[in-house]
């Protein structure tokens, strides 16, 4: 027998085999094709789930800050200012979003703090005595005769704080801590003083009047900024905003053998007076200053390179301007010498070199 | 009493002071009659007794005390007519102008005003010098020397002293009954006539009207509403 294929066999089977590799050409296009819907799908999926956030948060921010509920308008921050934006960023402080924070714990440290010295003042002199010496000191006019301090009550109550938050200020790209502070209380002083008439002669009559000064409520806003001038030493700034309450009560009598009691015009006098001193301490834009302690002693040495520092800045600002400058820069300090320059011809490109006269 | 007085305070340098006052008004008053020669004060002296002052309120300014007085006026007028801008500028920071007539002087919280009672029962001592003139038939045809010593008198009363930031006005009040004055009794020891002739002394009448004048300046310039005025600066 002979295993000879038939023709149409042979051919069936050529057929099979042929279509067979078109299959296997179509099957391998269809799994690449499938493979590469699946790595398109992958990268459309980080695209948009990851990387879509960066662009939607920067659409999300926006330029202006909402004006605060304090006096100031609203600004934006300049790019200058990233030194603040780091912070805040670093520090996850979102001054638009950001909740005020309440400062319950803060009023029970102070609480405490305040009855310390309210225990001392019952116990001793001594706050007494400090009080006296500063109302008798330099300040007082020469129609007041000598002060005698006749009571002092502290009061019961504690100052509360409450809603700190952080603001912007006027100025562009500066923020402060603003945090109310409530104070219902009856703090007195009681004062013997006189009124003295000098003319023609000194003391020549003598009006006596005591009188009994009391805080009775305080209400306000106070605002904390740190404050860097570039040539004086940093502080913190301390002043109550202008919208506050300060209520006295005052009663006074007036005379010697007969007495005027609590006449509403003295109580006028003395309740402006004493709101007057305080607008002029206190109030935005006065303030308290407390100053940071140094942290290095500035030594001659330490100041001079202070000196140079500033003056490499000068003259680097300087390289950039294509015109005639005059330099005059000197110093007074033991360690130095007049220092003068003129710089006449433009200098470009050569920054980072030493100014001649380092 | 309200004020502790201390009058011996009050030296033989201050009674000059209050002599050479009152003798440098005499000489450049004109309101003297033409038969009252100068007038001169020849001693003056405090006594030993204070007077006796008494607060009884302290209040708001009267109201009056805010509108222009005289010299304002004139003051302004001038430097209205010599187009003197700043003095113009300077009357009207104190004395709000508007458009309208009426003028206020701007009131400040620190005005204030006393009400005070006093009473003067003490010896003060002055001696006034002048002479009577006689100018018929010619001027000062003939004249006649009088010294008046007072030495003590009672003067009670109330006044108010009202302090606008930089004045101080101040002026007596009406008595409550309207025909009493302020000044009651007056002790006063006269001399007529040239002492190295004839002098009359302690001669009533003319006693009477020296105080009747007196009396007559004090109510009229001293007594609310004329007020006298200075200026602290």
């Amino acid at each position: 027998m002979s295993t000879e294929v038939p023709n149409s066999v042979q051919a069936y089977i050529d057929n099979a085999i042929n279509k067979n590799s078109i299959n296997s050409w179509s099957f391998t296009l269809g799994f690449l094709l499938g493979q590469i819907t699946v790595v398109l799908l992958v990268l459309a999926f980080i695209k948009f789930m990851l990387l879509e956030d960066s662009k939607n948060t920067n659409k999300k921010r926006p330029i202006l800050f909402p004006s605060p509920i304090s006096a100031t308008k609203s600004s934006s921050i300049p790019s200058s200012s990233s030194a603040l934006s780091t912070i805040l960023s670093k520090t996850f402080y979102d001054p638009i979003h950001h909740l005020p924070e309440s400062t319950d714990w803060l009023n029970v440290l102070l609480a405490q703090a305040i009855n310390l010295y309210r225990d001392d003042a019952q116990t001793n002199n001594r706050l007494l005595r400090v009080i006296d010496e500063a109302l008798n000191s330099g300040l007082k006019p020469d129609f007041v005769g000598p002060i005698h301090l006749t009571q002092l009550n502290l009061g019961e109550e504690y100052p509360l704080f409450s809603n700190a938050r952080i603001m912007p200020t006027e100025k562009l790209g500066r923020m402060r801590a603003e945090i109310d502070c409530q104070f219902n209380d009856q703090v007195t002083l009681g004062i013997d003083t006189q009124i003295l008439i000098n003319w023609p002669r000194p003391r020549i009559a003598v009006l006596p009047i005591s009188l009994m000064l009391s805080v009775v409520k305080f209400s306000t806003t106070l605002a904390i900024e740190i404050v860097n001038p570039p040539d004086t030493s940093s502080y913190v700034a301390i002043s109550a905003l202008p919208d506050f309450i300060l209520e006295f009560d005052v009663q006074s009598f007036i005379g010697s053998r007969t007495k005027l009691e609590s006449v509403p015009k003295v109580t006028q006098l003395i309740t402006s007076k004493l709101r007057n001193l305080f607008l002029d301490r206190f109030v935005f834009p006065n303030f308290r200053k407390v100053e940071f302690p140094d942290l290095i002693q500035k030594t001659p040495i330490i100041l001079q390179e202070e000196r140079n520092n500033i003056k490499k800045a000068i003259i680097a600002n300087d390289y950039s301007m294509n015109q005639e400058s005059e330099l005059y820069l000197s110093s007074t300090s033991a360690n130095s010498r007049f220092i003068s320059s003129k710089i006449s011809k433009p200098v470009s490109g050569i920054v980072g070199k030493d100014p001649p006269f380092s | 009493m309200s004020f502790d007085i201390f009058w011996e305070k009050l030296d033989q340098q201050v009674a000059q002071n209050v002599q050479d006052l009152l003798n440098s008004h005499f000489r450049n008053t004109n309101n003297k009659p033409s038969f009252i020669g100068d007038i001169e004060i020849s001693e003056f002296d405090f006594g030993t007794m204070p007077p006796v002052i008494e607060i009884i309120d302290m209040t708001e300014p009267f109201p009056e005390f805010y509108l222009p007085d005289d010299e304002v006026e004139e003051a302004r007028s001038e430097a209205d007519l010599l187009g003197n801008e700043e003095a113009e500028q300077q009357s009207d920071e104190l004395y709000n102008r508007t458009e309208e007539e009426e003028d206020i002087v701007l009131k400040k919280d620190t005005d204030a005003q006393v009400h005070i009672s006093f009473s003067y029962q003490g010896n003060m001592r002055m001696t006034v010098s002048t002479e009577l003139r006689m100018n018929y038939p010619s001027m000062m045809f003939m004249s006649l020397p009088i010294r008046l010593t007072v030495t003590g008198f009672n003067f009670s009363g109330t006044g108010i002293i009202a302090y606008l930031r930089r004045r101080v006005n101040f002026c007596f009040l009406e008595p409550k009954d309207p025909n009493e004055s302020l000044l009651k009794e007056v002790h006063i020891e006269s001399e007529v006539g040239d002492k190295e002739k004839q002098v009359l002394k302690n001669v009533g009448k003319i006693e009477r009207f020296i105080v009747d004048q007196l009396r007559k300046v004090i109510d009229e310039d001293f007594v609310f509403p004329s007020y006298y005025s200075v200026d602290l600066d």
